[in-house]
């Protein structure tokens, strides 16, 4: 059993003492970057993958902090927890969804102590925001001594947890675009209520171009079933705990596009997915069981947007 | 009967059972128990936080791999490590085998020769820090030759398997039982000639139903420290059964038992899993090694792999013969339960397996057989209620199964079948009162009080019954100079409140309050003997030694109270805190003023032993493998009924409320008792739906962290609603209680299963009932029992490693 030793750490009090820690970061040599520590801390332990080799710690940084709206999107710094989030009137206003994941998380203590950019950064296949970030075409700010770019979600997974970020680089912030009618759904399926590792979590987002133009609030196109089902746009499937990686399902989305949320719709989205993802057999769950109960989860989610 | 259900009332009738007057039945309020505020506000010490001058830190290491020969060990590099005091293998203390309660005499301390699961223990090292400790752990170098695994029960079983233990047949063993090859024991239970009324029989149901191995999970893992001076030692050890852990530390390491004592801290929650002897002798060993304090706390993963204490995997073949009408003729099973790598106290568990599978119920003729098999797992025990659960699981779907073949609603072929006072037992112990009957039918009522049932909703039943274990157990009850009382007793609190209560009886008898007692308890050196927080005793039979206790330091008080008042004994009264004369409300004496007296000259002292009740008539003559329990003294009968709704398309079974009815003899302790049913109902619901051990096919365990081992937590538990039912058992605990702490852990999986049944059409006959496997059931027919994934099998490997969907 490998010991349960603490790695060396460093504190830096601001972005460029931070960048000037991660300089000499290297594959190889990886400096381990720490926030929340919901999945860095269980590796110290040795029990549960390769415990990191020297670390930096982010708390101090203030620079990641902190909830905007800045230019149509929601920004959101590295360091922003999940109960900041679960607490932040602009996230329930404009990003419902997310707030319904980060809800999903642990318990009320990882909750406090746990970040979005940590999620990000950790690149479980099964973290839980990651399938909403992809939907909501989110896109990562990141940085290092050699300057600034942005990653879109799409890119920024590349394989079983590696991440688009190169060894130096820190995620500073996710923006995350708001408005224009856009819809999303949110549904985790796991061992328990609470605390649990995701079996199958989903992210639907779409715009509806019939639809009241909106603020990206939730709410059914159709509730009672009587009013007028509307057409959807650029409609974004992402699911997690399915693949290596969270991955948006493009050929499943195709089939939702400029399509209405109708039972016919459902049934042919539902086998599309069922095509289209290739899950595996673990501790946790089955590749059949996985791939069957996202396409039940996705037929739900497009049957109560149609209110049918 | 007495019908009681929560909120508690107060209760204003006279006892009567015993001839004892008791005017207030105080002990039905709400109260404080007090250990209660220092746990609640985390001031409570549990063993991992004493603090010692000079401690050092203990780290054991575990074989790691499931069946292998050592071929060579070298500790010299261990020992070399700075900092490290000590390093201990086989070859560093008495030679010599031990076992649980002497079954079979198949275990060393350290592993001697071979290796034969991946938590044995093969060496153990004290240092002067734990990263020290663990750094020695790794210099440690065994070369082992690895054998093969035996993994599956029934391969075991075979002629030419593979053997767990190849020296088997010179292994000392109880008489009772006869080890042979992986066989550990076999016991039946028998009653008439079933293989003929089963012949006889116009429908026979044949089912199988398969369990897999679950854990105990305390939130305390196992730590001890032990402490030496001179020839002494203290040990202090999170253990149910402290009295036993002294015993078997002093027989494994050679010396007297009154030079070893064993303290309990605050237990942090046990279920089972701190029954037993386990770490006490190595960490007393290391630190006799190095003379100084020396901690011992497990991982969690080493909790999970290293105690023999697991839940049972289990194969249960059951057949019944029926009549047309729904009566039970006969009953024929093969129990085979996974012992593991050695036999601990699990043949005992086979013999009450075998009863469980008989069940309340009136069946003429019976013949179950249980064996207990040795395999390369962690080794099983006695775990809450062990084998229980996954009996009364097994039998209770079969009777929903039965029901239906016969067409007959399950309730009412329960109300058929189910034994009434005066009914025979499955070896003719004669039963007293209708608890399995009212249980049934008030668990039914209230369940079905709930609303109508929506779609893919159900109602499941699940009846059962459990022993009362008699055994001897003492307490001390004396009053100090200003009249407060204190007992000290032998007993273990293991965070049941069971000691705790002790205190309502010793009030009740001295016509005072639960909170003038203070307690002394779970120190070796200073309480008396008591069996330890097993078996659901501690009321049972520790309550009769403090109610005898209490009893003669009420008899010296009225003795006094005579003296002082010069009056008869038997004219004197003893109520709310003094002696008084009957019918002279000006002619009393307070406890205080008698207590002050007492001190001048005798001393308000007794003790208590509670005899403990002779087992109940019963003929076990075409018994096999009699270990004990070929009767069940004072059962506890109960049913849980629990309305479940199922989504079919993740299969997820979700119990919305789970009505737990027990007939537990006689309430004595309303919160606690309350609190038993509550707790055992969310642990059977986890054991039911989420729980289970996945094994790789090189027999270690792939679930072994909090992570991937899921219990149910407070958000997932259903309403529970407790009710109780009191027939007194006229040779039982105090006021004829029986034994409440496991009982409530046992039907809830059945009845969950029967829902699901009910709501579905779809059977598991697999524990647990993970959504995978309801959905597997509704969706292809599989019924689990045949699978192979679990502990009869290997867990399917991720495809390729690294494109895992793990975290």
């Amino acid at each position: 059993m490998p010991a349960p030793v603490e790695p060396p750490i460093e504190t830096p009090a601001s972005l460029p003492e931070a960048y000037a820690v991660l300089a000499d970061s290297s594959a190889e040599d990886p400096v381990t970057p720490i926030a929340g520590g919901t999945d860095v801390m269980v590796r110290i332990t040795g029990e549960i993958g390769e415990p990191p080799r020297r670390m930096v710690d982010l708390s101090r940084l203030r620079e990641l902090r902190g909830i905007a709206v800045d230019r149509g999107a929601v920004v959101l710094g590295a360091l922003t927890t999940y109960t900041e989030i679960r607490r932040s009137s602009v996230c329930r206003e404009h990003l419902p969804a997310l707030v319904e994941a980060a809800a999903t998380i642990g318990a009320g203590q990882i909750q406090n102590r746990g970040t979005i950019g940590g999620n990000a950064a950790n690149a479980s296949p099964a973290g839980d925001t990651l399938p909403v970030l992809l939907a909501l075409d989110a896109a990562f700010e990141v940085g290092s001594n050699r300057g600034q770019r942005a990653i879109t979600a799409d890119a920024f997974w590349v394989a079983y947890r590696r991440t688009a970020l190169a060894p130096d680089e820190l995620i500073l912030r996710i923006r995350i675009p708001i408005g224009s009618g856009r819809e999303t759904r949110f549904r985790k399926i796991g061992t328990r209520r609470a605390q649990a590792i995701s079996k199958v979590v989903l992210a639907l987002s779409w715009v509806d171009q019939d639809g009241p133009p909106g603020s990206g609030r939730v709410a059914p196109i159709a509730p009672t079933g009587n009013g007028p089902i509307g057409t959807w746009r650029d409609v974004r499937l992402a699911l997690g705990s399915v693949a290596d990686r969270p991955i948006r399902t493009r050929a499943t989305e195709a089939v939702l596009e400029a399509a209405s949320p109708t039972p016919e719709i459902a049934d042919a989205a539902a086998e599309a997915l069922a095509g289209e993802i290739h899950p595996i057999d673990d501790v946790r769950s089955t590749a059949e069981y996985r791939r069957v109960v996202a396409a039940r989860a996705l037929h739900r989610m497009i049957r109560d947007a149609g209110g049918w | 009967m007495t019908e009681r259900t929560g909120p508690i009332a107060t209760h204003e009738e006279a006892r009567g059972d015993d001839g004892t007057a008791s005017p207030k039945d105080g002990h039905q309020r709400p109260w404080i128990r007090a250990d209660g505020q220092a746990k609640a506000t985390g001031q409570a010490r549990y063993t991992a936080d004493l603090a010692f001058p000079g401690l050092v830190h203990a780290r054991l290491l575990l074989a790691g791999r499931a069946h292998a020969r050592i071929r060579h060990l070298d500790t010299a590099r261990a020992r070399a490590v700075p900092g490290v005091l000590a390093v201990l293998t086989a070859a560093d203390v008495p030679a010599g085998r031990y076992g649980s309660f002497d079954f079979i005499l198949d275990r060393t301390l350290f592993a001697t020769d071979v290796v034969r699961f991946e938590g044995e223990v093969v060496a153990a090292v004290a240092a002067l820090t734990p990263e020290i400790a663990t750094a020695a752990i790794g210099a440690i170098e065994v070369d082992y030759e690895d054998l093969p695994a035996i993994l599956d029960v029934e391969a075991a079983l075979e002629p030419g398997s593979p053997l767990v233990h190849e020296a088997i047949a010179d292994y000392g063993h109880d008489p009772n039982i006869e080890p042979q090859g992986n066989l550990a024991s076999r016991s039946t239970i028998v009653k008439g000639d079933a293989a003929t009324a089963m012949a006889a029989a116009p429908i026979v149901v044949r089912e199988r139903y398969v369990a897999d191995m679950a854990h105990p999970v305390p939130i305390e893992p196992h730590s001890v420290t032990a402490d030496w001076s001179g020839d002494r030692v203290t040990i202090w050890s999170s253990t149910q059964v402290p009295f036993y852990a002294r015993t078997k530390t002093a027989e494994v390491l050679g010396i007297p038992e009154h030079r070893v004592r064993v303290v309990v801290s605050h237990l942090g929650g046990g279920f089972g899993g701190k029954c037993d002897f386990h770490f006490e002798a190595h960490v007393a060993a290391l630190a006799r090694a190095c003379r100084r304090p020396v901690r011992l706390v497990l991982t969690r993963r080493e909790e999970f792999i290293a105690p023999d204490k697991v839940t049972h995997a289990m194969i249960v073949d059951v057949a019944t013969g029926v009549a047309e009408d729904g009566t039970i003729l006969a009953r024929t099973a093969r129990i085979v339960l996974d012992s593991g790598a050695y036999a601990s106290d699990t043949p005992v568990l086979g013999q009450i397996a075998a009863m469980m599978v008989a069940g309340p119920y009136r069946i003429p003729d019976v013949e179950i057989e249980a064996l207990t098999v040795y395999t390369n797992r962690t080794p099983s025990g006695s775990v809450r209620a062990p084998t229980g659960p996954q009996s009364c699981w097994a039998v209770e779907q079969h009777h929903d199964v039965v029901a239906a073949r016969v067409g007959l609603d399950p309730v009412e072929f329960r109300r058929r079948n189910l034994v009434r006072d005066g009914d025979e037992g499955p070896t003719r112990q004669k039963h007293e009162g209708d608890g399995a009957i009212q249980t049934l039918e008030l668990a039914v009522e209230r369940a079905r009080a709930g609303g109508p049932l929506g779609p893919n909703e159900a109602i499941g039943v699940a009846s059962g019954w459990w022993f009362s274990a008699p055994g001897p157990s003492g307490a001390f009850v004396r009053l100090e100079s200003d009249g407060s009382g204190r007992i000290v007793t032998g007993a273990q609190e293991n965070g049941t409140g069971a000691v705790m209560g002790l205190a309502i009886l010793a009030a009740e008898e001295l016509g005072m309050q639960p909170e003038q007692f203070a307690i002394t308890y779970q120190d070796t050196d200073v309480g008396p003997y008591d069996g330890g927080s097993s078996g659901s005793q501690t009321t049972f039979n520790n309550g009769r030694a403090v109610v005898e206790a209490a009893r003669d330091v009420r008899r010296q008080l009225l003795e006094l109270a005579a003296s002082t008042l010069e009056a008869n004994v038997d004219d004197l009264e003893l109520a709310d805190g003094a002696v008084g004369v009957k019918g002279s409300p000006d002619r009393r004496v307070t406890i205080a003023e008698l207590a002050s007296t007492a001190h001048e000259g005798a001393l308000l002292l007794a003790r208590g032993s509670g005899q403990p009740p002779a087992s109940p008539e019963h003929d076990a003559s075409a018994c096999v493998g009699r270990l004990g329990f070929e009767s069940f003294a004072s059962p506890t009968f109960f049913c849980h009924a629990a309305r479940v709704s199922i989504d079919p398309a993740t299969g997820v079974a979700r119990a919305t409320k789970v009505v737990a009815a027990t007939d537990v003899g006689r309430v004595i302790n309303a919160t606690g008792a309350i609190g038993q049913v509550t707790g055992g109902v969310v642990m059977a619901l986890g054991n039911a739906t989420l729980e289970g051990t996945r094994y790789g096919d090189d027999g270690r365990q792939r679930n072994a962290t909090l992570l991937d081992y899921k219990l149910l937590t407070s958000a997932d538990a259903p309403d529970i609603e407790v009710v109780f039912v009191e027939n007194p058992a006229s040779n039982g605990g105090p006021h004829g209680a029986k034994g409440v702490g496991e009982p409530p852990i046992v039907p809830t999986a059945g009845a969950v299963a029967n829902a699901i049944a009910a709501a579905t059409g779809a059977r598991v006959r697999r524990l647990p009932m993970t959504p995978e496997r309801v959905w597997r059931a509704i969706t292809a027919g599989d019924d689990g029992a045949g699978e192979r994934n679990g502990p009869f099998g290997p867990v399917r490997e991720a495809v390729a490693a690294g494109s895992g969907a793990a975290p």
